[in-house]
């Protein structure tokens, strides 16, 4: 078996393999299985804390609530880190890069840093609507430009960079391979926690397989300063070695050898043991790997770092892990392994406390299709103890020797995160097959996601799915695949504490049609996995998940963290906003799914305003409708409690998926109203006209108390008393379209204003429209002046006097449009005029009338001595009618003794 | 009505008429209304030539004759303006005059002044400081003028506007209606041709507010400045709109009197008398 070394030149330390990154960002209060775990708020950020009133147990998304598009927020950088890459002695290093949105692509920009923390910035990645893509590290260091080349190195860390206006749409793995050896590690990529900086502590846990079982630790800065860091070794009976001290440089990678940090362990304690990292500054500040290897035997499995919760920060409370599809015996022939092969589960606990510790074990596994729990005998550890369980003798004292398949481990204690930690796998007699499960808290959560799939290379990939409740449960298993688009949905339903196992390279193999009828194509050989509930995104379940990709035939296998799906950017929408006074908005309140989706949780929400007495919101029925109250602004907050939150910083180690208790808020704005009343249309006069030409309007505020200011746009009207409630508008130029006059009025009270605008027509008299007309009309024209009968005039008395009313006719008074609209509701001013008459019997000019209003009755009588004689008598004129001084109509008039025609 | 009533009417035009050119003498004036307008009349005292006050923003008149020139002016500002126009009788078509002004910032005074000055053939007065007479030099004194016969009683109570009561005033007045059929009769006598007489009595279906004067012992010429007067107080008094936003009234009325001089004409007056609003 050849040996790797690591010809690196800061320490004589060899250094061999990687392990698992980990950072730490939110601590929660552990809670048993199946049992709801909200957030403490006490350790919330303070602008959490604000809302906190509702039971989490009503916290569910409105079925109809779900929006198709992505938040509108602005984009924000986010960064990711991996504490590892390396090349050397044959390793291949590949970052597995998943788009979590299922809204749009995603464009990520891998940035390697070299050990001695140069950078190295490569081309940006685009990712397809929930695609996946990988990056060859050693093919970009083999392409690395001069000024690059000078600096490459054996290892390193890598930093992701991506666009977006939430968090955490990339899951992104690095696995660090040499396939000859069968080795294999995963090195998953978590972003920086949004956290104050303090003295934080890492835990790791490593352990000999064999007494030849060497390791390494990689330490990454991720910032742009040099940290100091001591590293601490402990070994199996708690013996405590001096810390080792460094300072990493700027965004540099501090390699150590296992051997080399355990040397002066006492003898008895170098089968396994605990490391200690701690430092000064922020979580995510200084990001760890680790990894055994067993050289000759091609053993390899990641270290452990698991964060440890400050003292204080939160009270003891029972913590449950469970380790889930630890291989048992033979597997099952249709995974490809070789046929004699057997595994034998392994454990490794370690206290690292300073106290005694009682963990509780519980084995499960099917048996056919009912599900089994065994208790195990507790194991009670001492202070800094690390212990390697002997399964295999647990197993038979349980009467389950004879047990083949997989089996379940949970692990149980009172404590805080990083008080136990736990390394679970399987592993064949000879140490190279190495299945290595990792485990994860057992707690409710709002569904879960692994960013990586494969059956490239005789790979296949596996998980486990654990129901560890006492209730039944309903899954959802969405494998996505190819450019995104393709989905297999396996639905899954697990009784209480049920567990299945789905093998991806045997679901392609065997073409086994998912609930839609579809198989995963023979050549799609990348993707991605969704745990979820078939109600929706924001349903609570419990299950526990692991996850690996493996090669049967060369036995390596990669664990995959496994993401708790969650929401970010809580918002309420729309932001900001406007209420009227007395009137009502309706408010959502959404977040953004860790698919990108936005849900909306408007009805779950607890709702609150700053200032009641601006305005008000409902909760319930009436959850986000706001009514405004009275004029000025406010802030609207919408808050929910415990909701697991997403930031793509979080995998496995925590007893629970974090939660939030994520409140939005809107700024808003009460503004007063107001509203207009009067008439739609003002009539144009000319000349010396007195007919109106004008008419007032009128604005009604609310709240009362304000003040008015009315303008126009239009160079058609002018406005009088433009401050005034009441606005005269009056007419100056006819429109050129109906309702081309914009009137508005402003209303400002309290610093804030309202606005309405009524939209009028100024008409001009142009042409009058005959309704009526009666050439043997009775007279009705009572109303004028003048007299209305031949003897009353001063042409009575003659020779002889006759009354002859011969013709009536009715008008409208119509305007300037195309067709022509009745200028309606104006005493508008009505003149008429007569040329000096002509013909056989002209002699005074005709007697004319006027009046006032929209209708016009004009009735035509005659007065002739000669006619009342029988004889024959005629009178012609022209009469032009004018209405607000406007001529809209001019015909011809002839008088006889038997009646008047009018044309045109 | 008794003597009281009509002192104060005639204390009140001698108090507020100014006169430009001659002087006019005028017969006693009485009014039904005259005690209500007469509360109007006092708080305006000392503001006799209010109107001529009146701000013209601009005004342009070229080569124009005064009942050109009057119209212009009064169309600038028609609820403000007021004006008895009696026109220096003229043939038929007649267009044009000695008239050019163009003034910017100026007043009504200062306008009317300038067309006096223009036209020399007019003066101008100013009644209740609310309106502008103009009207050629010396027709009040002139015995043909029709605007000079005296009407013993004068009565209008109608729903009709000022406007309706200027043009029916020769049908109105007693005297004045007397001697238009009297000149007709004459000349059908003389000629043996009959008339007819043809009428039109156009009406609006919205009839104004009653309109009721009672004058006696005025001229024509009072009857019309009586009616424009009455007419101002009318667009004075009460509001303006309504509470749906109409207006309640029509702007006040000035008035023209136009004879056109045909020798022929029919009516035997040597020409067409004709009184319209102005």
């Amino acid at each position: 078996m050849r040996r790797i070394r690591l010809g690196l030149p800061f320490v004589a330390l060899s250094l061999l393999l990687p392990a698992i990154a980990i950072t730490f960002y939110r601590y929660a209060v552990g809670t048993p299985v199946g049992e709801a775990a909200p957030a403490s708020v006490a350790t919330l950020p303070a602008s959490y804390r604000r809302a906190v009133r509702r039971p989490v147990e009503r916290v569910q998304a409105s079925p109809a609530g779900r929006a198709a598009s992505h938040s509108s927020s602005t984009n924000v950088t986010h960064t990711q880190h991996c504490a590892l890459w390396r090349v050397d002695n044959g390793f291949l290093s590949t970052i597995h890069l998943k788009n979590t949105l299922v809204v749009g692509p995603l464009t990520v920009t891998p940035i390697l840093f070299m050990a001695d923390g140069t950078e190295y910035d490569l081309p940006p990645v685009r990712l397809v609507t929930a695609g996946n893509d990988d990056l060859r590290v050693n093919d970009a260091l083999a392409n690395a430009p001069p000024a690059i080349a000078a600096h490459i190195s054996d290892y390193g860390s890598v930093e992701l960079r991506y666009q977006y206006p939430s968090p955490g749409h990339l899951q992104a793995l690095t696995e660090i391979s040499q396939a000859a050896l069968s080795l294999t590690y995963g090195t998953p990529f978590e972003g920086p926690p949004d956290a104050a900086a303090g003295t934080e502590t890492v835990e790791g846990l490593w352990w000999r397989h064999t007494p030849q079982v060497n390791g390494f630790v990689a330490l990454a800065n991720t910032t742009a300063a040099a940290v100091p860091v001591s590293l601490r070794a402990t070994g199996s009976l708690g013996t405590a070695l001096a810390p080792v001290a460094a300072s990493i440089p700027a965004h540099a990678t501090r390699m150590f050898e296992l051997d080399a940090l355990t040397r002066d362990l006492p003898e008895e304690e170098t089968r396994a043991g605990g490391l200690r990292l701690q430092y000064q500054g922020k979580p995510g500040a200084i990001v760890a790997a680790g990894g055994l290897i067993g050289e000759g035997i091609g053993y390899s499995a990641n270290i452990p770092f698991w964060p440890h919760e400050p003292a204080g920060n939160s009270p003891a409370a029972p913590i449950t892990y469970a380790s889930v599809g630890l291989m048992v015996g033979q597997p099952n022939p249709m995974m490809g392994f070789p046929a004699t092969l057997s595994f034998t589960p392994y454990a490794v606990l370690e206290n690292t406390t300073a106290r005694l510790m009682t963990v509780k074990m519980v084995v499960n596994y099917m048996s056919g299709t009912n599900p089994v729990s065994v208790a195990f005998p507790g194991q009670r550890l001492n202070p800094q103890e690390t212990r390697r369980l002997d399964l295999a003798a647990m197993l038979k004292r349980a009467g389950l020797a004879s047990l083949r398949g997989y089996a379940n481990l949970s692990f149980t204690y009172t404590g805080h995160q990083g008080e136990l930690l736990v390394a679970t796998g399987s592993v064949d007699p000879s140490g190279n097959w190495v299945f290595p499960v990792e485990p994860q808290g057992v707690a409710r959560s709002f569904g879960k996601s692994v960013g990586y799939w494969t059956t490239a290379n005789a790979m296949s990939s596996m998980y486990t799915l654990w129901n560890p409740t006492n209730k039944a449960q309903d899954f959802r298993v969405t494998l996505f695949y190819g450019d995104g688009l393709g989905r297999y949905i396996l639905p899954v339903h697990l009784a209480p504490q049920a567990s299945t196992m789905i093998d991806v390279g045997m679901l392609k193999m065997e073409l086994t049609p998912d609930a839609g009828g579809n198989v995963i194509p023979e050549l799609e050989e990348e993707g991605g996995v969704e745990i979820s509930s078939p109600k929706g995104h924001a349903q609570w379940m419990t299950v526990v998940v692991s996850a690996a990709f493996y090669n049967p035939h060369r036995g390596t296998c990669t664990c995959t963290c496994v993401y708790c799906n969650g929401y970010s950017n809580p918002e309420v929408a729309a932001n900001p906003f406007t209420v009227a006074v007395s009137g009502n908005t309706q408010l959502h309140m959404q977040m953004t799914y860790y698919s990108g989706e936005v849900d909306d949780f408007t009805s779950a929400a607890n709702w609150n305003s700053s200032d009641t007495s601006m305005a008000t919101v409902g909760n319930g029925s009436t959850a986000g409708l706001t009514k405004g109250v009275s004029p000025g602004s406010m802030s609207i907050y919408a808050g929910l409690i415990g909701i697991p939150d997403y930031n793509g910083d979080y995998c496995s180690s925590h007893p629970q998926c974090p939660t939030d208790n994520p409140q939005g808020v809107a700024s808003g704005t009460s503004l007063p109203t107001v509203s207009i009343s009067g008439g739609a249309n003002v009539p144009l006069r000319t000349g010396s006209s007195t007919g109106p030409n004008s008419m007032n309007l009128t604005a009604s505020g609310s709240p009362s108390g304000g003040t008015y200011n009315w303008t126009t746009s239009s160079s058609k009207v002018t406005l009088g008393g433009a401050t005034s409630y009441t606005v005269t508008v009056t007419a100056v130029a006819k429109s050129n379209s109906i309702g081309d006059v914009p009137i508005t009025v402003t209303y400002k009270l309290n610093g804030q204003s309202g606005t309405a605008t009524t939209n009028i027509t100024v008409e001009q008299p142009t042409s009058l429209a005959l309704q009526s007309d009666d050439p043997n009309g009775t007279h009705t024209c009572v109303s004028g002046t003048g007299n209305n009968t031949c003897t009353q005039s001063y042409f009575s008395g003659g020779s002889g006097s006759y009354t002859s009313y011969l013709r009536t006719r009715t008008y409208h008074i119509m305007d300037q449009f195309n067709p022509p609209q009745w200028i309606q509701g104006y005493a508008l001013q009505i003149q008429e005029s007569y040329t000096t008459p002509t013909g056989q019997c002209a002699g005074p000019p005709v007697s004319i009338g006027g009046g006032s209003g929209d209708t016009i009755v004009d009735c035509f009588y005659f007065c002739s001595a000669t006619c009342q004689a029988k004889g024959s008598c005629s009178v012609s004129s022209t009469q032009t009618a004018t209405v607000n001084g406007f001529n809209v109509a001019t015909e011809s008039v002839n008088w006889t003794c038997s009646g008047v025609t009018v044309s045109p | 009505m008794g003597l009281k009533g009509k002192a104060l009417w005639l204390g009140r035009l001698a108090g507020s008429v100014l006169l430009v050119g001659l002087m006019p003498g005028f017969a006693g004036l009485w009014s039904a209304q005259a005690r209500a307008r007469a509360s109007w009349s006092r708080s305006v005292a000392g503001t006799q030539a209010q109107i001529l006050r009146v701000p013209v923003r601009s005004f342009t008149v070229e080569n124009a004759n005064m009942a050109e020139a009057l119209l212009a002016l009064r169309s600038s500002d028609v609820d403000h303006i007021i004006i008895g126009f009696e026109r220096m009788p003229h043939l038929p078509g007649e267009k044009g005059g000695p008239i050019s002004v163009a003034l910017t910032g100026g007043t009504v005074g200062q306008i009317v002044q300038r067309l006096c000055e223009a036209d020399p053939r007019y003066e101008y007065e100013v009644l209740e400081g609310a309106m502008v007479v103009v009207r050629p030099q010396n027709a009040t004194t002139d015995p043909s003028d029709l605007l000079n016969l005296e009407i013993q009683t004068y009565t209008i109570d109608a729903k009709v506007g000022a406007g309706e009561a200027i043009e029916h005033v020769w049908e109105d007045a007693p005297e004045l209606r007397s001697l238009l059929r009297r000149k007709l009769e004459e000349r059908a006598k003389r000629t043996g041709e009959s008339s007819g007489f043809p009428g039109s009595i156009m009406s609006g279906n919205m009839p104004p507010p009653r309109f009721t004067l009672h004058l006696h012992n005025v001229t024509v010429r009072q009857i019309l400045d009586a009616i424009s007067l009455k007419s101002v107080d009318m667009f004075r008094q009460g509001p303006d709109y309504g509470p749906n936003g109409m207006p309640l009234k029509m702007a006040p009325t000035g008035w023209e009197y136009d004879f056109t001089v045909d020798p022929n004409a029919p009516n035997g007056l040597g020409g067409y008398p004709k009184w319209t609003p102005f």
